[in-house]
């Protein structure tokens, strides 16, 4: 239903155009998984090219082969993809996720080769000391040896030291991973009714009434009107919570609930959206409730 | 009595500009689906405006409206759109070829500074290199370890030296194994200089003054068998273009460690940005010198032995780069991209 209370982690791009775009950061753990899938994918086309330079003609060109196609293949995997795929390698696609600039520019192929190189250190660097710690320094002395560790572990928890979750790629390129913005149905008009405005007495509210709720419940409403609009019995709840709450006549409570919360809708909106024409925006509905109007 | 009918202003705004968003939501769809190539030339000329206007319109229902389905509408809208419109629409080859035409020199001449000072790293640790062990040839093996050194120690004799510069090769399929071997492993220092840069350039220095050390211990060993000559001319065929390529890597490091170290006006995040992605592309682009080195190393030199041949080659490859480096897009930026 709503999901406007659920706190998202967000960033705010600024494109050149000048209008802040929203993005949403993407959260580490889909990183990871994301990673893992591209890993797979290297792992598998490895083997292939290694096989393939098994095959060819004599040893040594099969060697040739199978080195040039493992390093390029290693290093240069997820640049092709991300160039190609515009920020989106095949693991990141898979979860919906993509690289853009956080500057809010295109996406330059140097910022790509940038964020991917930076890998050479981040995984290769925590893989090694975690395999043989023996062949980064050595015969270094022991107190160097606990610094060189101390700094690839900063390396590797870099995502989790800042808040846009960026690896040191991130920061060195100057790229943001963000979930790939999906797609919002443009709906009708909330305040569209089964019958045009009619002339009813009964549906009118006084500037004091319409002054009670703030944005935050408007939209509450209009989310109410737009998908639970077959659901009679909620209509009749909310229409009875806001009739107490504004002090409504009680001599007309035979309204149908409906009618009465999409006039209602309409004419707080209209009001709340003039007063933040005037520069007042109000989040909030104000504490209390008003006395019936007699 | 008649009720006055409400007019919504935001109501209008969205009548009136509805259309547009809709075009660019099937646009966007279209390419989301199926990639920009396959939009016509038409529709993706008419890209850039639609999303434009909706952006604009964005900005204002931010500001005059309360629905929070047509404000949600335009921010997922515009975002999918701006990935769209700003997106790189060319292949990987020919974002390649447009960077190495104009934007890799381009980017090398802005690091001219850091290309100074790591040029002179690697120059220093050279000649103290070689001095050190010219005075007191014991020192060589407290730099260069024994498998590197493969016997080109003090202690060898003048014969074994100069097999090692001209002892040919006459398998040639090895050497397709032994260059891509060679390509593959500078690249990754190379790659690997830069991507220390990070922690305030340090790790460069030392990287590029050891590798000086061991260039100018082992010109000290053939110097003192008076094979001067005939090393420089067996190392600097390929050593022009690799060690160029160890300098340029080295200097993106060192670029990206003073981004960080000092980042002047800008924000250290910001700084970094900015002078990483340029330090980025050179690597890539150094990349390409790696190869070519390795190519010259591993079948070149060892197929030429004629020390004229091996000279006129270190000569030319040392005047083809400075002409490219030097030379290529002087204007500068007039092939940048058009704003979309």
């Amino acid at each position: 239903m709503s999901t406007f209370t659920v706190s998202r982690r967000v960033r705010r791009i600024v494109p050149p155009e000048g209008v802040p775009l929203t993005f949403e950061i993407s959260a580490t753990g889909e990183r990871l998984l994301a990673f893992l899938i591209d890993v797979v994918v290297v792992g598998v086309v490895c083997l292939v090219a290694a096989l393939l330079g098994g095959l060819a003609g004599s040893e040594s060109l099969g060697t040739a082969f199978a080195i040039l196609a493992l390093f390029l293949i290693t290093n240069f995997y997820f640049i092709v993809f991300e160039i190609r795929g515009q920020g989106r390698t095949l693991g990141k696609r898979a979860l919906g996720l993509r690289v853009i600039d956080r500057r809010g520019g295109a996406l330059s192929g140097e910022a790509i080769f940038a964020r991917n190189f930076l890998r050479q250190v981040e995984i290769l660097g925590p893989l090694v000391v975690v395999s043989a710690p023996d062949a980064l320094w050595p015969g270094a002395a022991g107190w160097l040896r606990v610094c060189g560790v101390a700094w690839l572990v900063v390396f590797a928890v870099m995502p989790w030291l800042n808040r846009d979750r960026m690896r040191v790629g991130d920061l060195v390129a100057g790229t943001l991973v963000v979930k790939s913005p999906l797609p919002v149905a443009l709906a009708q008009g909330a305040a569209s009714r089964r019958r045009s405005p009619v002339a009813d007495p009964r549906y009118r509210f006084s500037a004091a009434q319409l002054g009670v709720y703030g944005v935050y419940e408007l939209q509450i409403l209009e989310d109410v009107l737009r998908n639970r609009r077959q659901d009679r019995k909620a209509l009749e709840t909310v229409c009875a919570k806001i009739q107490s709450k504004i002090g409504w006549d009680p001599t007309h409570l035979d309204v149908d609930p409906l009618d009465f919360l999409t006039d209602f809708y309409e004419a707080q909106r209209a009001q709340l959206e003039a007063q933040m024409l005037m520069g007042e925006r109000r989040e909030h509905k104000k504490t209390g409730r008003l006395h019936p109007r007699r | 009595m008649a009720r006055p009918p409400i007019e919504l202003r935001s109501e209008k705004f969205r009548a009136d500009r509805e259309k547009t968003w809709r075009e660019l939501e099937g646009a966007v769809n279209r390419i989301e689906q199926m990639g920009p190539a396959r939009l016509s030339r038409q529709a993706l000329a008419r890209l850039p405006r639609l999303y434009r206007a909706t952006l604009s319109s964005l900005s204002v229902a931010r500001s005059i409206s309360l629905d929070r389905n047509v404000l949600d509408y335009l921010e997922s809208l515009s975002a999918r759109a701006f990935v769209c419109v700003y997106s790189n629409k060319r292949s990987p080859m020919q974002a390649c070829w447009r960077y190495l035409r104009g934007g890799y020199p381009r980017a090398v001449r802005a690091l001219a500074q850091p290309v100074l000072w790591s040029a002179a790293f690697l120059c220093i640790g050279l000649a103290v290199g070689f001095f050190v062990t010219v005075s007191d040839p014991e020192r060589f093996y407290g730099f260069v370890s024994d498998d590197m050194a493969a016997g080109r120690d003090p202690a060898a004799s003048r014969e074994l030296l100069e097999s090692t510069l001209y002892e040919s090769n006459p398998k040639t399929e090895q050497l397709s194994a032994f260059s891509s071997m060679l390509f593959a492993n500078n690249a990754k220092v190379g790659i690997l200089c830069f991507a220390l840069g990070f922690v305030a350039g340090l790790p460069v220095f030392f990287l590029l003054l050891y590798n000086g050390l061991i260039i100018g211990a082992l010109a000290a060993v053939f110097h003192l068998r008076g094979l001067s000559l005939d090393l420089w001319g067996w190392l600097l065929p390929h050593g022009i273009t690799e060690l160029l390529a160890v300098v340029l890597c080295g200097a993106a490091g060192l670029s990206i460690g003073r981004a960080v170290v000092f980042p002047g006006r800008e924000t250290r995040l910001e700084s970094l940005a900015i002078h990483g992605r340029r330090a980025g592309g050179v690597v890539g682009g150094t990349v390409l010198l790696f190869l070519m080195a390795g190519l010259i190393e591993g079948f070149f030199r060892q197929l030429v032995t004629s020390l004229t041949m091996r000279y006129a080659l270190a000569i030319g490859t040392a005047l083809l780069w400075t002409a490219y480096f030097v030379l290529v897009d002087r204007d500068g930026g007039s092939s940048e991209e058009p704003a979309p």
